[in-house]
């Protein structure tokens, strides 16, 4: 099976950073669709289907907390697992974070190995690889 | 907090960040070294964070720098036309990722912090930084970079 990411970041730089790690995990990924604020996302995700969502916090016009509470709302969204990537360390926000419904926090600056890792984890699918 | 000042805590946070999110390796910059304020052609950009304590940081760098960083995070070469269109965003993501992770060094895993949105300094605020006795200079691919730090008394 192959995965369609949905990588959310107001920074260009950040979705590309995190395009070329995907492509460095030898993950099977078909397509990585780009979104550059929460609003932005809900417009993909009405297009493409997305197995794994991966989006910053803070970013302008909505942020990805706002995304979450979005997702979880729609009944086509609220079972795709979110991943949230930050720079954000807080225990108390990761613990809040996971009482919404996301599946994993991935700190930044991230590796290949942490992002490879947290696919897996979050998609139950380590036996697949 | 297992160093003895917030500027040997920002040293080794700025120093790590580098080196992990844009392979960029640091040295301490000597006072001599330093740039002159009225010939430094600096970009400079600033985040700031809510909490107990709130406060910000400063990054100012030459363009060099900032297009290094570019090509390095993105893999292009720095010769490369729009590298150098790249480079804003670069030192607004690595210092979003400086505040990020030394805000949890200097005050532990517990508080809850707001992250504002990066932004591009003004000019005007370089020699104010310049002069700031606390601040934080490093030696990048040979390429002058500084950071100021301000936060408020935790309560």
């Amino acid at each position: 099976m192959a995965y369609t990411i949905l990588v959310v970041d107001d920074s260009e730089t950040i979705r590309a950073v995190l395009q070329r790690t995907l492509a460095m995990t030898r993950l099977p990924i078909e397509s990585v669709i780009e979104a550059i604020n929460g609003r932005d996302a809900l417009e993909k995700l009405a297009d493409s289907w997305v197995d794994i969502v991966f989006t910053d916090i803070n970013m302008p016009e909505m942020d990805g907390i706002s995304l979450v509470d979005a997702m979880i709302k729609n009944p086509e969204y609220k079972d795709i697992p979110v991943v949230v990537v930050s720079t954000e360390g807080s225990a108390t926000r990761i613990e809040e974070l996971r009482k919404k419904g996301v599946k994993g926090y991935l700190r930044k600056p991230f590796t290949p190995e942490s992002i490879r890792d947290i696919i897996l984890q979050t998609l139950g699918a380590w036996d697949e690889v | 907090m297992k160093f003895e000042t917030i500027e040997d805590a920002a040293k080794s946070v700025i120093g790590r960040i580098l080196e992990e999110a844009a392979f960029i390796f640091t040295d301490e910059l000597s006072p001599e070294d330093r740039p002159h304020v009225d010939s430094w052609k600096a970009d400079g950009v600033r985040l700031d964070f809510k909490g107990n304590p709130s406060g910000h940081l400063h990054m100012w760098a030459s363009d060099g720098f900032a297009v290094y960083a570019a090509s390095n995070m993105l893999g292009i070469d720095p010769d490369a036309e729009h590298a150098k269109e790249k480079g804003m965003d670069a030192l607004k993501e690595i210092l979003n990722m400086v505040v990020g992770n030394l805000i949890t060094e200097l005050y532990g895993e517990s508080p809850v912090f707001d992250l504002g949105l990066p932004t591009q300094l003004s000019i005007d605020h370089l020699k104010a930084d310049m002069s700031d006795a606390s601040g934080i200079w490093l030696s990048a691919e040979e390429n002058p970079v500084l950071f100021t730090f301000y936060s408020s008394t935790p309560v």
